[in-house]
């Protein structure tokens, strides 16, 4: 028979009794995950609450063009609010102008218009969205265009927010 | 019955009673691991919201988490009293 180390008798700890978990103690540690999903949940829900509430930002009111610049049926660049945020501003009729963020929800490729159908479309993986409202008609975006408020100053078009 | 139950040495009662709370104890854990998947879907969700700007997603889907949590509390229960006897 081996014969048991002294260090055995001076240090009387087994690791491998010490670090078993039993099951009842890993469900019990369940329930505590289970818990801290909730948590994260209800932070998740405050954040979007106080977003909300707080995260309102004022935007610049730029004037963008005139009612005469852009033909009925076109569309045209512009960069709101920051100049590296491009938009498109579409005239849809005569005196109907809708404008968009460019960039696709999907992966944020830009999106052009097309007059025959009135549709916004992305190239990159085939995103349809209606040049009336932005919402998505087909393809994987799954959120509508960030759409541009406009307001009409006599002659002038001025954008002056973004939802 | 009684007769045998008077056959069940208490060796045999001890394991009975261990096999038991073992299939109990396993029941308990497969439902609890199973409403932490869903949760783990519904904080995805919320998560994807929050990100994409639908933040109305978030309350009821920490609603129905904290029910998922209650009711992993209350499985607990199950496996809890038995081994304060």
């Amino acid at each position: 028979m081996p014969e048991v180390p002294a260090w055995k008798d001076h240090f009387p700890i087994s690791w491998v009794d010490d670090h078993f978990v039993t099951r009842r103690e890993f469900t019990k540690s369940l329930v505590w995950v289970s818990l801290a999903t909730v948590l994260a949940n209800v932070v998740l829900a405050m954040l979007g609450r106080f977003r909300r509430l707080w995260g309102a930002e004022v935007l610049p009111q730029v004037q963008i063009a005139t009612m005469h610049d852009l033909p009925v049926g076109e569309a045209r660049v512009f960069h709101y609010p920051a100049a590296g945020d491009p938009c498109l501003l579409v005239r849809l009729d005569v005196d109907r102008y809708v404008a968009f963020g460019q960039k696709c929800t999907h992966l944020g490729c830009p999106v052009s218009y097309r007059a025959a159908d009135r549709q916004l479309y992305c190239p990159c993986h085939q995103g349809f969205f209606d040049a009336a409202d932005g919402r998505v008609l087909a393809g994987p975006p799954s959120r509508p265009l960030p759409r541009v408020t406009l307001e009409r100053r006599g002659e002038e078009l001025w954008a002056i927010g973004k939802a | 019955m009684g007769h045998r139950q008077s056959l069940m040495t208490p060796e045999r009662q001890l394991r009975a009673q261990r096999a038991q709370q073992m299939s109990l104890i396993y029941t308990v854990m497969v439902c609890l691991v199973s409403l932490i998947f869903v949760q783990f879907l519904l904080l995805t969700v919320a998560l994807e919201g929050y990100l994409g700007g639908r933040v109305e997603v978030a309350l009821p889907t920490a609603l129905v988490s904290g029910l998922c949590c209650g009711a992993a509390y209350w499985l607990l229960r199950y496996i809890l009293v038995p081994s304060r006897r």
